[in-house]
């Protein structure tokens, strides 16, 4: 079983990119849970998950990082054990460390056939602004994905994405770095890579 | 950056439409985000972090509605092909400095002047209104 992370500031593109995951794995007859981790106590992006027909797990009230680990990993260990998917699809809370959920990760209990993923989201569009605000919080989700995934490049000018790639490369040397415009469905071929 | 830096708030809402087409919703929310947006960015927050909407339809129906920033205006996707006499929305904001009850008194703001210029669709409180998070005490835990 694989867990896939998918980090990224607010407004990155996360559940649009796992609306995306979710139409592939259903095409290849693969089984998944999702975790949907929201600050407020009443979700959004849970709600559209559930309306598209996936299996989602709640964790809502506060950061899957923080306040609500303990919540991430009751819903980690209730969605392996009752539901043996192929794959868990994690979305945090658009602030919450990305850095510490992976420690929440490792510290359960797993079978060793359980595989952490991590994919990060950056927001080409508003770069800039990211770095002078959330630094922080855009390195942790960078330093600890093998893929890195510049949205928004559609909208966004060649320079901010120059600037997102070579922020990306800066901190994490070894990820592959991919710009998208998640408006269209990404290929199977890159799906199948990253997950 | 942590959670407690944001004022998030939700607002569950009720649209109500009477002889209109399916599509109408989606203009709805196009012009009550477009308002609401813009009456926040007024306000001049330090960072708007993601305003969302989730409205839910008949069926597998959904509009999901979001705005990041000015550049990229508000977003709409989903699918809506029925026509319900109503629907539920449920709007979602995280900005940072602005507090909750300047928020709040935004999203009043907008949602009584649609009421008032439009007169062909209503936008009702359900039962939840504002529904806040609480507040992280020093501990980590929330404060009751």
């Amino acid at each position: 079983m694989r867990t896939v992370l998918v980090t990224g500031f607010l407004g990155s593109g996360k559940t649009t990119f796992l609306l995306q995951i979710i139409r592939y794995l259903t095409a290849q007859q693969k089984t998944f849970a999702v975790i949907v981790n929201e600050i407020g106590e009443v979700g959004i992006d849970n709600q559209m998950l559930k309306q598209v027909g996936a299996n989602v797990w709640e964790v809502l009230g506060g950061c899957i990082c923080c306040t609500s680990a303990t919540g991430l990993v009751g819903a980690l260990d209730e969605a392996v054990h009752n539901y043996h998917p192929d794959y868990v699809l994690v979305e945090p809370s658009g602030i919450a460390d990305p850095a510490k959920i992976k420690a929440v990760f490792e510290s359960r209990d797993t079978t060793s056939d359980e595989t952490l993923k991590a994919i990060a989201l950056v927001d080409s569009d508003r770069i800039q602004l990211l770095i002078k605000a959330v630094y922080p919080l855009l390195a942790s989700g960078i330093e600890i994905s093998e893929t890195v995934f510049i949205t928004k490049s559609d909208v966004a000018s060649a320079a901010s994405v120059k600037e997102a790639e070579a922020l990306i490369k800066e901190i994490n040397p070894t990820a592959n770095v991919s710009p998208v415009s998640l408006k269209t469905q990404l290929p199977d071929s890159l799906l199948a890579t990253v997950l | 950056m942590t959670a407690d830096l944001f004022e998030p708030f939700v607002a569950d809402l009720e649209i109500r439409l009477e002889q209109f087409s399916a599509s109408d919703y989606r203009t709805i929310l196009q012009v009550l985000f477009t308002t609401l947006t813009a009456e926040i960015i007024a306000c001049q927050p330090d960072f708007v972090g993601h305003v969302k909407g989730f409205c839910r339809g008949q069926g597998t129906d959904y509009l999901r509605v979001s705005f990041v920033s000015e550049q990229t205006g508000v977003d709409i996707t989903g699918e809506w092909s029925h026509h319900p006499e109503s629907a539920e929305l449920t709007i979602n904001v995280n900005v940072l400095g602005l507090q909750r009850p300047v928020l709040e008194q935004i999203l009043e703001r907008t949602v009584s002047q649609h009421q008032k210029l439009s007169g062909t669709f209503s936008v009702n409180r359900r039962s939840g209104w504002f529904r806040q998070r609480n507040p992280i005490t020093e501990d980590g835990k929330f404060d009751d």
